[in-house]
């Protein structure tokens, strides 16, 4: 916590003396705004601007900015919840809500459409981001982005960043946990059996038979919601080097010599590592699985890694044995998406956007990150913690070598609901071509019925 | 009463009934006629009754409909069998009633979606019932497609008996003593007393009851949402499969939602309308 606090004042200090600067040498809205650190002189013709603290280093406020904020939580994102409530200090008040992810998209939807959305700031993964931005929901950030940029180093955020929350050359949220999914192992437990880290699916699946005699559970993977199975279907396709639809048109290609094979192995996955019970944990349960040493090999989202080195809930005989490496492929790609999650402001947001995007900025800075990567991966270049996880290397392969981002086709999140709820039917004997000629007769009634095929 | 008047004592109870059920049910039927989507509000068009015709050929509107006359027809009369029969149980209990009245009443006690999840917890993995059900077989028992239905069934009859007890103990203790004490006298055996006195004295609260849970059951959300979420769409009821088609975010369809809700209303109309001529005209009769 001391290193936090110490490593948070260096940063502050050094953008306040940045801003001060800037300030001097410019006569730009950006630079009047916001430009004096608590303890600088203000010029005669200016108004003194004061900052919060070092941790939410963001002008105070005159009036009471109320925040609503719903989002879906997981530990980094919980870390980046209390970097929020450090902006109360800028007199700011936050109501931060977390649903299951998707119940928590369906709620968002349903207040966003309403037209008069209830909360001032909503938080997902690009892939939602990107629904709700073609929808028309989420405010375009381009022009506070522009006039923050240098204030607040977003060009510390990597541009392939940023373009997974574009649409159109629109902005519409500010990356802050970079995530993929990638494999864990114990690696104590397979050098005893002699199992060679996998590297592919079918390497993964051949394991399963030792392990299971071996009296431990076959190569795991979250598969009880119909969501997960979409990702890692969408995961394994993406590793055979299909995309599930056209980008530009929306016509499916899933439905493929590739597509009926990807779903095999996730159905091979089911019955010969899986079992019967595999449908029955969610990412919460993967995870402790690993804790516990329940599970010693599966897929996991990289944000997980972090707790395999808690040891308040890892036991013992686990704790720093289990291991990290690159993503799974059935092909040539690594089977593993390249996801940002990040605040947004909703398009008719009740209250003055700017200062919602000032919380976003003072939520997401170098200090916040810092404090943030303890937990996860980070989105700002040269921003880490010593204390954070050890799966630096295998996130970053993941990332580069995996299958990319997912489609921002408007017809894309028919595309997911339709093939999660086709697939997830493999849990009770549908055989993989049958759920995937289901999938692509429901896509494309409904994308048809909605007018997003061309 | 003249016609000024009557018109002056209903038009406050005749406004709000408009404002509360005739506007909504207007609107959702004029929606019913759009395209309208979730995720554009501001733009729909009329398109007749093109939502009608997809809901009708839709296999999952005719599977959410078998499932919810199923779950009806099976849920409510064992609903009501275990109601009158631990009402009758209680009635005869001295000693200890009120515990016995709280423990059976629990269940309707508890906030549903709550009731509910702490019975799917029961079932799964790791759960109470799940772990003995592994103890006795060696195999963990999963919540899947071969079992969910049974599930929801099981806790709708868990949830909603007390409802049916509780109406049918209060009947009881209406009951004149003096009536079971005259047919005891006269030589009548407990099954005798209890169709030709007990039945009788409890048929319009019966009736209430039946009607109360029909209704219940064919509109029934939270439990089926809860145990079968998106997983197991072969066990929607029509209110999970309208709820899915019109509000899930990444479809959306409200304007085929609202044809949906339209459809469950005549629907759960033609099952009651049975009911209620013939309670209209017993009460005529009664009348007269």
């Amino acid at each position: 916590m001391k290193a936090r606090t110490k490593t948070g004042r260096v940063l502050a200090a050094l953008a306040i003396g940045s801003l001060f600067v800037a300030a001097c040498g410019s006569d730009d809205e950006a630079a009047d705004t916001a430009t004096e650190a608590t303890t600088a002189p203000a010029e005669e013709s200016e108004p003194e601007v004061v900052l919060a603290s070092d941790e939410c280093a963001i002008p105070v406020s005159a009036d009471v900015v109320a925040i609503d904020v719903m989002g879906w939580e997981f530990p980094i994102i919980t870390q980046y919840a209390a970097e929020l409530k450090e902006c109360e200090a800028a007199n700011y008040s936050f109501n931060i809500q977390f649903l299951d992810s998707k119940e928590a998209q369906n709620q968002i939807n349903l207040d966003l459409a309403t037209g008069a959305p209830s909360y001032e700031m909503v938080q997902g993964s690009n892939q939602f981001i990107v629904e709700l931005a073609n929808k028309g929901l989420l405010l375009p950030l381009n022009d506070l982005i522009d006039k923050y940029r240098d204030q607040f180093g977003l060009d510390n955020i990597p541009q392939g960043m940023w373009d997974l929350v574009t649409v159109d050359g629109k902005i519409y949220s500010i990356p802050m946990v970079a995530n993929t999914q990638h494999v864990f192992y114990n690696e104590e437990v397979l050098n005893k059996l002699g199992i060679a880290v996998p590297k592919t699916y079918d390497e993964a699946i051949t394991a399963c038979p030792k392990l299971i005699e071996a009296g431990y559970a076959g190569f795991e993977m979250m598969l009880s919601a119909d969501w997960a199975w979409q990702i890692e279907y969408d995961n394994v396709l993406g590793s055979l080097g299909v995309k599930p639809i056209d980008n530009t048109t929306g016509q499916p290609n899933f439905n493929s010599a590739e597509g009926v094979k990807a779903a095999q192995i996730l159905s091979d996955i089911v019955s010969k590592c899986g079992g019967k019970t595999i449908g029955t944990y969610s990412t919460d349960d993967v995870q402790n699985a690993f804790q516990t040493g329940e599970y010693v090999l599966g897929h996991l989202w990289a944000s997980r890694a972090a707790a395999m080195d808690d040891a308040e809930a890892t036991t013992p005989e686990v704790l720093g044995k289990v291991k990290f490496a690159p993503a799974l492929t059935g092909g040539t790609v690594l089977g593993a998406p390249a996801y940002v999650d990040g605040y947004a402001i909703p398009a008719k947001v009740g209250v003055d956007a700017e200062k919602v995007f000032l919380a976003m900025l003072g939520a997401t800075d170098d200090e916040s990150q810092t404090a943030a990567a303890k937990f996860g991966g980070v989105t700002r270049s040269g921003v880490s913690n010593p204390e954070g996880p050890r799966n630096g290397e295998a996130l970053n392969v993941s990332t580069s070598k995996g299958r990319g981002a997912d489609q921002t086709h408007p017809a894309a999140a028919i595309y997911r609901a339709e093939i999660g709820k086709a697939l997830i039917k493999i849990l009770d004997g549908a055989s993989a071509a049958d759920a995937i000629a289901a999938a692509e007769a429901a896509y494309l009634k409904e994308a048809k019925a909605q007018n997003l095929l061309s | 009463m003249d016609r000024r008047s009557f018109t002056f004592f209903v038009l406050p109870s005749v406004s709000v009934m408009t404002m509360l059920m005739v506007v909504p049910l207007g609107t959702t039927i004029w929606l019913s006629l759009t395209d309208l989507l979730l995720r554009d509000l501001d733009n729909s068009s009329f398109i007749g009754l093109a939502n009608y015709s997809e809901v009708l050929r839709d296999p999952a509107f005719w599977r959410a409909t078998r499932f919810t006359l199923a779950f009806v027809a099976i849920t409510v009369p064992i609903e009501m069998t275990l109601g009158i029969t631990f009402a009758l149980l209680l009635d005869r209990v001295g000693r200890g009633r009120s515990i016995y009245l709280a423990a059976i009443l629990l269940p309707f006690i508890v906030t549903p979606v709550v009731g509910t999840l702490l019975f799917r917890n029961l079932f799964s993995r790791g759960g109470l019932v799940s772990w003995l059900i592994e103890l006795v077989t060696g195999t963990p028992f999963v919540i899947d497609g071969s079992n969910v239905r049974f599930l929801i069934m099981l806790h709708a009859v868990w949830h909603v008996t007390p409802f049916a007890f509780v109406a049918v103990f209060a009947g009881l203790q209406t009951l004149p003593q003096e009536r079971v004490e005259a047919a005891a006298i006269d030589g009548g055996k407990f099954r005798e007393i209890f169709w030709h006195v007990t039945i009788p004295h409890l048929k319009s609260i019966l009736f209430f009851v039946a009607i109360i849970s029909i209704m219940d059951s064919y509109r029934v959300f939270d439990s089926v949402f809860v145990f079968a979420g998106n997983r197991f769409d072969d066990s929607h009821t029509l209110s999970v499969y309208n709820s899915v088609v019109a509000l899930d975010a990444k479809i959306g369809r409200l304007g085929k939602g609202h044809a949906i809700a339209v459809l469950t209303v005549i629907g759960i109309f033609a099952a009651l309308v049975p009911f209620l001529v013939r309670s209209y005209k017993e009460q005529i009769a009664d009348r007269t």
